[in-house]
């Protein structure tokens, strides 16, 4: 499945320094931001999402690419179009930002 | 056991004290600041309040609240209450018949909004052979009226309305105040419990009707004796529901138990690393149940 042109091929990473605390349970986890405070619940979905953001910068569709792998589940537009929600909930949280790479 | 009880002080000195510089007595590690030129207010806050330890008015208090009767017109008309905190309040006044709701609600606002010292969730807090039981829980889930079953049913009274964590050891500490019941929880624990001093109704009140339970003495004499937690139980009454005992997701819990935080959000990873270990030390559990007695059941099997 070509998903090259998801979020026109953006590359997201976790910002370099952000502090992140995690505690994980089972195939759930939370997580803190120490720089706002908030704490968020990720399930296995959003927490593997997050883990692969966390060990590298990624573009929207090879984040997908790494889920399916990772979960073995197809890559369909379904997971792609979860992964770019994601993504934009991330964002929103400031979780994550757009980079250059 | 205190030298002297509010319900040991003569009428006269007690609204002698509320109305001056304040009536200061012990509520588990507060001390509050009470006054009041209300003389209803004061009769019932001496009935609610009977074994509360006074102390002497040089300590200082953790809060003072001012009960205040009505001004103008409402002096002869339609008699107002209202708790005036030392910082701002939502409340607005309420019939001078409420004034202890209108009390209960000052003290726990002023404790969920100034308390620095611990963790605290809104949640009831009962305790058994040293293991504490945290129940939390929205309103007309059943807290209370569980928290007043299991009360007169063998286990010690921490508190109905916070759980309150050292952060240092994860201890919980009691808070034992006059328990709330609502609408139909207070024939329910009169029914089953004809023993519990539970103080005249106020009806129509913005909660529908509201009576208390008195702490009785011996619920109070171990005031100071904490207990470490080792369940959470989030109770379900559900009338035509099967006893149903079943675990939680422990990163679920984590994030129901933030949102049942006063506080949570004040102490940033010094909170997360309470509260995670706090999931980890406890059995964390829903129950759902159609009556009292099945509900108290399910509390003794899980925590056992």
């Amino acid at each position: 499945m070509d998903l090259s042109n998801l979020d026109g091929g953006v590359t997201w990473r976790i910002p370099a320094g952000k502090p992140l605390k995690w505690r994980r349970w089972d195939e759930a986890s939370v997580v803190i931001d120490l720089d706002s405070g908030q704490t968020h619940y990720l399930n296995l979905f959003s927490m593997v999402a997050l883990e692969h953001l966390e060990k590298e910068a990624v573009t929207t569709d090879q984040l997908a690419r790494n889920i399916a792998d990772y979960l073995d589940i197809p890559l369909d537009e379904n997971l792609a179009g979860q992964v770019s929600g994601l993504i934009k909930q991330f964002d929103e949280l400031g979780l994550i930002e757009p980079c250059r790479i | 056991m205190p030298d002297l009880t509010v319900g040991e002080l003569q009428e006269q000195d007690l609204r002698c004290r509320m109305a001056r510089g304040g009536l200061y007595f012990e509520t588990g590690p507060f001390v509050t600041r009470l006054q009041s030129p209300i003389p209803p207010f004061a009769r019932s806050f001496q009935n609610l309040y009977a074994h509360y330890p006074v102390v002497d008015d040089s300590r200082i208090a953790d809060f003072t609240i001012q009960m205040s009767g009505s001004g103008g017109m409402r002096r002869w008309f339609r008699r107002q209450a209202i708790a005036d905190i030392d910082f701002p309040t939502p409340f607005v006044p309420m019939a001078e018949a409420h004034a202890q709701l209108m009390f209960e609600m000052g003290l726990n606002w002023a404790v969920a909004s100034r308390t620095l010292r611990y963790l605290i969730f809104h949640a009831a807090v009962v305790e058994k052979n040293g293991r504490a039981v945290i129940i939390p829980g929205m309103s007309g889930q059943g807290k209370s009226t569980l928290c007043a079953g299991l009360i007169h049913s063998g286990w010690r009274y921490f508190s109905d309305e916070f759980a309150m964590i050292d952060f240092d050891d994860l201890s919980l500490i009691p808070y034992p105040r006059p328990l709330s019941l609502k609408n139909q929880s207070i024939s329910v624990i009169r029914d089953h419990f004809p023993e519990a001093e539970i103080s005249n109704s106020l009806t129509d009140t913005p909660k529908g009707t509201v009576a208390y339970i008195r702490p009785a003495r011996e619920m109070m004499s171990r005031v100071g004796e904490r207990a470490q937690p080792a369940a959470i139980i989030f109770p379900n009454y559900q009338p035509d529901s099967e006893a149903e005992a079943y675990p939680l997701k422990l990163a679920e819990a984590f994030l129901v138990m933030t949102m049942s935080s006063v506080n949570y959000d004040r102490f940033g990873e010094t909170s997360f690393d309470a509260l995670s270990k706090l999931i980890d030390q406890c059995g964390v559990y829903n129950i759902h149940y159609p009556d009292l007695k099945t509900a108290i059941q399910l509390v003794e099997d899980v925590a056992a």
